[in-house]
């Protein structure tokens, strides 16, 4: 089990027979959405591996903090399928209610460096749900693997 | 997090099968396939909930089943077969799965296992060398343009013939000709495209194999003559995907059938099962781009099929028509097709989702070649790299009981990182090559991932369709080389 604490999120993750599970909390929106791209960067390659080196923006429009958080997993597959970018470091900032940017500093595969520890297909929207207890956001996503 | 703690009531129908009684929101019962002694192995509860949950979708017809492979899958359960009406159903991309038509193509040859033996590690490696495997595989000379792509989504596996990879004949032996109908590249995303161009020809990764395998035992002498399959002689079998490009459009379409689904005022038990009605714009849409990734799929196959072949010839230095290394059959086992079955007496159009779950068409039926006419539609089955593989027949009783459905395969009994935690300990290369069977990968964690103990025995799940009767055994397959991803 992997386990990331910063100031501002905290995640852990739980492998399935089939597929993996990340858990994140954090104290605002910006911060879930970074925890969910870095323990998704962590799960495959490790952090202390990945090397910040060529940036991407997205921005995100969302119905809700679900599909934000998918949208967002779904991007770093797609950057990782298409490109072989990792993320190493991601800024999000609410562009407004229904909107973010999200900069993701990311480093590229390489294979002499980077060991796949899992390598993520797909979000998925099973048990999906972002709660907020005590002044803190949690989400649980269930990635294909 | 567990995947669910709800328990659900079933009862025994017969040896082969449980009944779940309708109730609460479920519109139809639940049947699953599954024997006691597979029960007694251990059934995973929150995979009976899912046929529950499925059963309360609109427009489903029948029961909600699920063959003797099942296990918890993404909304609807892995081995899980739902026919919808089409007027009134609905269409889901959790019911086909993330690698829309992953699927399964077994080719036979006149090799005998024996005289392939000594050049066995040289096959091994052309594989390995000829088809593009492992963890963002992709073809060096081969990048689509958008219009390609398109023809390639319209056409299937046509077009890889039509470029020279295998020939007309082949096609006769493809589920649908290795092209559903009603595919169009117009409503696919251009990450899908993105995702797809390279990836055409391509192994992938996970429990993705090419695999030589011999005809170990045959247990329907005519069936087997008819699909050309012969004790001691050697096989071939390939199983992939869509690749990203399936991945990206079950991706792009959650999304938009999760609003579609809530716009419909549709209740779903888990948000998973979004869905749309199927004569809805994103019903329909979906249906489009679905088929797009299948024929994608198709065309993936043909070109590693001819890949198998340029590798046994460079090997064996003989042409892959004088070894006989031609298709038995094709099948898809993640999609969801337009099908019309029987139903209380009359005819009906239906959409059959099949996730994790093959086709099994009885003798006579018009979809099967002419030389499987008289004997139903091969079945392909593969277990573990350890085990073996079975080639079943598809039956009337499948025909009547599962919208002509079938198992497809063996499933998961250890997560990746257990298996990876197991394997550790293990030399799984050498354990496999005591048994007779050389393997390669691409990932250097594969092997333990991928280990036979990670996943149940075959063989478990193929006698109780062989019993219940909705496929019938052909022959038995045993494994001598794999390459994986």
């Amino acid at each position: 089990m992997l386990d990331n604490t910063s100031r501002r999120y905290a995640y852990k993750t739980i492998a399935h027979t089939a597929d993996f599970m990340i858990h994140i909390e954090a104290q605002d929106i910006e911060s879930l959405v970074e925890g969910t791209v870095m323990a998704l960067s962590d799960s495959m390659f490790g952090l202390e591996n990945l090397r910040p080196q060529t940036t991407k923006v997205i921005t995100v429009s969302f119905d809700d903090v679900e599909m934000l958080i998918f949208q967002v997993a779904s991007e770093v597959v797609f950057m990782f399928d298409t490109e072989t970018l990792i993320p190493a470091r991601v800024e999000a900032k609410m562009a407004d209610d229904r909107t973010m940017e999200v900069v993701f500093i990311c480093d590229r595969f390489d294979e002499k460096r980077h060991k796949p520890r899992v390598i993520f297909k797909a979000p998925t929207l099973h048990g999906l749900k972002v709660s907020r207890k005590k002044g803190k956001l949690f989400v649980r996503i269930l990635m294909d693997v | 997090m567990s995947k669910g703690t709800q328990t659900i009531k079933f009862e025994r129908l017969d040896k082969d099968r449980i009944l779940i009684p309708k109730t609460g929101a479920m519109r139809v019962d639940g049947i699953v396939f599954v024997s006691e002694n597979m029960m007694k192995k251990g059934m995973d509860d929150a995979a009976l909930v899912q046929v529950a949950n499925v059963a309360t979708l609109p427009g489903i017809v029948g029961a909600s089943l699920a063959m003797p492979d099942i296990h918890w899958g993404y909304g609807f359960p892995i081995g899980g077969v739902a026919a919808f009406d089409e007027d009134e159903g609905i269409i889901s991309p959790g019911g086909v799965g993330y690698d829309i038509n992953c699927g399964v193509r077994l080719l036979r040859s006149d090799l005998l296992a024996d005289e392939i033996k000594d050049s066995l590690p040289a096959l091994v490696r052309a594989l390995f060398a000829w088809i593009p495997t492992g963890v963002g595989s992709h073809q060096k000379e081969m990048t689509l343009s958008k219009h390609e792509m398109a023809e390639v989504s319209k056409k299937g596996a046509r077009w890889a013939v039509e470029r020279g990879f295998g020939v007309e004949e082949d096609l006769a032996f493809l589920e649908e000709q290795g092209c559903i109908r009603g595919a169009s590249f117009d409503v696919v995303s251009d990450k899908a495209y993105e995702r797809g161009r390279k990836q055409l020809g391509t192994l992938g990764s996970g429990n993705h194999f090419v695999e030589i395998g011999v005809v170990e035992e045959v247990y329907d002498e005519k069936v087997a003559n008819a699909f050309g399959l012969e004790k001691g002689k050697v096989t071939v079998t390939i199983h992939t995907g869509s690749r990203g490009f399936g991945h990206q459009i079950c991706t792009d379409f959650i999304p938009i059938m999760d609003k579609a689904a809530r716009n419909a005022g549709i209740y779903l038990p888990d948000r998973q099962l979004a869905c749309a009605p199927i004569k809805s714009s994103e019903g329909q849409r979906y249906y489009q781009a679905m088929a797009s990734a299948a024929n994608f799929a198709f065309a993936n196959r043909q070109i590693i099929s001819d890949e198998v072949r340029r590798a046994f010839e460079e090997v064996l230095g003989r042409s892959w028509r004088d070894m006989g290394l031609r298709v038995v059959y094709d099948v898809a086992h993640n999609i969801a097709k337009r099908e019309v079955h029987e139903v209380g007496g009359r005819k009906v159009t239906l959409y059959v989702h099949r996730k994790g779950a093959t086709r099994a068409l009885p003798p006579g039926h018009e979809a099967l070649p002419d030389a499987y006419k008289h004997v139903g539609q091969p079945v392909l089955v593969p277990g573990d790299m350890g085990r073996y593989s079975y080639v079943l027949v598809g039956s009337e009783k499948a025909m009547k009981d599962t919208f002509a459905s079938s198992c497809h395969g063996a499933g998961r009994v250890l997560s990746r990182h257990e298996a990876i935690r197991q394997g550790k300990k293990r030399d799984i290369k050498k354990e496999l090559k005591d048994k007779g069977i050389l393997v390669m990968v691409a990932g250097s964690e594969t092997l333990a991932e991928e280990m036979p103990d990670a996943y149940k025995d075959v063989e478990d799940v193929v006698e109780v369709v062989h019993s219940s009767g909705i496929a019938k055994k052909v022959v038995k397959i045993r494994p001598m080389g794999v390459i994986k991803g």
